[in-house]
């Protein structure tokens, strides 16, 4: 499903483009520009190439008691497509001859490889939650106004929500934000337009997320979940006692009682707390929305949106 | 072209005899041979391949550095013969820019430290930017760029930043492929120090080396240039499609040695000439002072690899910060053995197999020190190398263009 590629070209065509823009007669008959189409292509093999990355075994001989030929080989070529698919966005977004784009977008890569340093790792580099902080504070994670400058982690670790945020702004809502912010760019739109559309994109890549973490928690689910989506988290942060659980996965993620997390996590107010997130999130791309002329376009995206709830 | 009038030639072997103290004699046979052999690739010239032992019956591990040092440094040097063990330049490229040079690596560290907040990320990035590099190829780049600027404006002497840039950019986009090599060959040892991916988690490093690209990235887009960023976002696909094709290999001879010398463009000398392009364009060159740029650059940097997987089978692995025979162990056919197996075709079932089975590298080793091999590359190399002098020396003449000829001898001597 490449649907990262589908609300960037929803939002290019709910807005359309300046007068300056001069149209090809494909460009008319699809409702978008050729380069906004290249855009959303960039975007999903940016996020393709991450997610193969992201992938890779750890072969690191302290870890792995036997390392196969097999194993070495699968690295590799998980690593060289992943290179072969950021190297191709490359050429795509140099063709494009924006370079203020080039920039935009070469810095949503520099964000998702941010994405894999942040807080506590096992041996595979999966993510735990930082131990929750003793009390609960009213920080909360600031967006930076410039989408160029790295994003800062000051005092999220620890805080449910700030590091839920922090964690998934690197690895989803920059990549969705800045393209939607350059597709506007494409279209010659204003960089006020250009800033809430880079909201918006960050906003609904969140909603997505958190509706995505609520789904291993729905009732007859089995098996192992990210430890660090926000149900766990919100529940950590209610439920200290639950790290001492999280804490056997240190070296090894499946080493935790995924069902007995579960279990704890359904009795507490985590998934409720998840639910308000997302649906803060939602609002917030919905309010993004309102404002654009009702259009096909604008209602496939509100119809995305109502599905995830 | 040297060797091409009956006098020169005759010079040239008079020469080798008395560097290298051969005792044998030219091998016309040999020479006739490999002419066959490469003739669709390079110039026709009436080539002689030095017939020497002095790279023979070397043993895997216990090669004498300074022996072979000595010896290597007697091959092909372009221009007229130098005396002594390495000659004295006028002109020596690293003195020429010590200044514009001695800061790129401290303007990489602050490019990356700049796009991360994240403390192991920025030690990984910065692991290979420590300053002990050769960073041969900023320094062609900028010397390039000044020659170039020379050439333009008759006794002008500035470096546009946006040129010093393309330099920086180009080792960073450089050390992100090394990183993806390492974890790829999971290789233990570069530079003489632990390779980055033993030192912390593969993943990791994998995220390491897209961010150190991303950040190149972004700092191509600032230079607000569309040809240069389109020149330089195809070296990132040539680097990419060149270690997809170091993973297979061809069935034919013929096929096999111009799949290795696309290879060999796409893996190293694509970058070099593209950077050279690159701070042409931003000199303002008009289309053929660009494209000279670019056969440098291109020239220089395949006769560097070939010199690199020459090295490879001479040099030890102290001089190497890295274990000899490496690309062997790798399963790699590089030149020395492309030519070796001319001579002895039973190579040819090894290469297939990429040296797996026991004893393959070992006895491919001795093949290639038995046949002509290392002459062949070295001369193949030299080839290169003297093209790129020439087209250096169709510019103004200026000390960076001097800089640019001496860089085209360093690389074809150069001992590691």
């Amino acid at each position: 499903m490449q649907a990262w590629g589908l609300v960037v070209l929803l939002v290019s065509k709910a807005l359309g483009h300046t007068s300056e823009i001069n149209l090809t007669e494909e460009d008319k008959a699809s409702g978008f520009l050729h380069s906004q189409r290249a855009l959303a292509e960039v975007t999903e093999m940016i996020r393709t190439s991450h997610l193969i990355h992201k992938g890779l075994m750890n072969l690191q001989k302290d870890y792995i008691e036997e390392i196969s030929g097999d194993m070495v080989f699968g690295n590799k070529i998980a690593l060289l497509s992943g290179d072969y698919l950021l190297s191709n966005s490359c050429v795509e977004l140099a063709n494009l001859q924006n370079q203020e784009l080039v920039e935009l977008m070469s810095s949503a890569v520099r964000d998702l490889s941010e994405s894999e340093f942040i807080g506590l790792r096992d041996s595979q580099n999966n993510p735990l939650p930082s131990p929750p902080k003793k009390e609960k504070d009213e920080y909360s994670f600031q967006f930076s106004d410039d989408p160029l400058e790295p994003v800062r982690i000051e005092d999220a670790l620890g805080n449910a929500q700030a590091e839920w945020t922090l964690r998934n702004i690197l690895e989803a809502g920059s990549l969705l934000g800045k393209s939607c912010q350059g597709t506007l760019k494409l279209a010659g739109h204003s960089s006020d337009l250009q800033e809430q559309a880079y909201r918006f994109g960050r906003h609904i890549a969140l909603a997505w997320q958190a509706c995505l973490e609520r789904q291993p928690f729905i009732s007859g689910s089995a098996g192992p979940f990210s430890l660090v989506s926000a149900p766990v988290l919100f529940t950590l942060e209610y439920n200290h006692g639950l790290y001492a659980e999280i804490e056997k996965g240190y070296h090894n993620i499946n080493d935790v009682d995924f069902d007995e997390i579960r279990r704890i996590v359904l009795e507490g107010p985590g998934l409720e707390l998840t639910k308000k997130l997302q649906s803060e999130h939602s609002d917030m791309s919905f309010e993004f929305l309102r404002k654009l002329p009702d259009t096909e376009a604008r209602n496939a995206i509100l119809n995305i949106l109502a599905a995830m709830e | 072209m040297a060797c091409t009038g009956p006098s020169k030639l005759c010079a040239r072997i008079c020469w080798w005899k008395q560097c290298t103290q051969i005792r044998k004699k030219i091998s016309t046979t040999s020479s006739k041979c490999s002419d066959e052999r490469t003739l669709s690739y390079f110039p026709k010239s009436n080539s002689t391949t030095i017939n020497s032992t002095s790279f023979r019956h070397r043993d895997l591990h216990s090669s004498n550095v300074a022996d072979i040092a000595s010896r290597i440094r007697c091959y092909g040097t372009i221009g007229t013969p130098q005396t002594g063990p390495m000659p004295e330049y006028e002109y020596q490229p690293y003195k020429l820019l010590e200044d514009d040079l001695k800061d790129v690596y401290t303007y990489i560290r602050e490019a990356l430290r700049k796009n991360t907040y994240q403390d192991d990320l920025y030690e990984i990035a910065t692991y290979y930017f420590d300053g002990h590099g050769k960073a041969i190829r900023p320094m062609v780049a900028i010397l390039m760029a000044r020659a170039i600027n020379c050439h333009i404006n008759k006794n002008s002497n500035f470096l546009l930043s946006a040129q010093r840039e393309v330099g920086m950019i180009s080792e960073m986009i450089h050390t992100a492929s090394l990183i993806h090599d390492d974890v790829i060959d999971q290789s233990d040892f570069r530079r003489g120090k632990p390779s980055v991916n033993v030192m912390w988690n593969q993943k990791k490093v994998t995220m390491a080396g897209d961010f150190i690209l991303a950040v190149a990235s972004m700092l191509i887009a600032r230079l607000r240039n569309n040809s240069v960023t389109l020149v330089l976002s195809q070296v990132v696909t040539d680097l990419v499609q060149g270690e997809f094709m170091q993973l297979g290999s061809k069935e034919t001879e013929n096929e096999r040695f111009a799949h290795y010398l696309t290879k060999t463009y796409r893996k190293t000398a694509s970058l070099i000439a593209n950077s050279m392009k690159s701070v042409a364009i931003l000199a303002g060159a008009d289309e053929e002072l660009c494209n000279l740029s670019y056969q440098y650059g291109k020239n220089l940097g395949i006769g560097f690899q070939l010199v690199d997987d020459l090295l490879d089978f001479v040099s030890s692995s102290e001089a190497m910060g890295k274990p000899a025979a490496a690309d062997l162990k790798l399963g790699l056919a590089t030149a020395p053995v492309l030519f070796a197996c001319e001579k002895f075709p039973e190579l040819n079932p090894m290469i297939m197999r990429r040296f797996q089975e026991p004893g393959d590298v070992q006895r491919a080793f001795e093949l290639v020190h038995k046949s002509e091999g290392l002459e062949q590359t070295q001369f193949l190399a030299k080839q290169h190398c003297q093209e790129a002098a020439r087209l250096a020396n169709s510019l103004t003449e200026s000390p960076y263009q001097k800089g640019l000829i001496v860089t085209a001898d360093f690389v074809l001597n150069r001992m590691k």
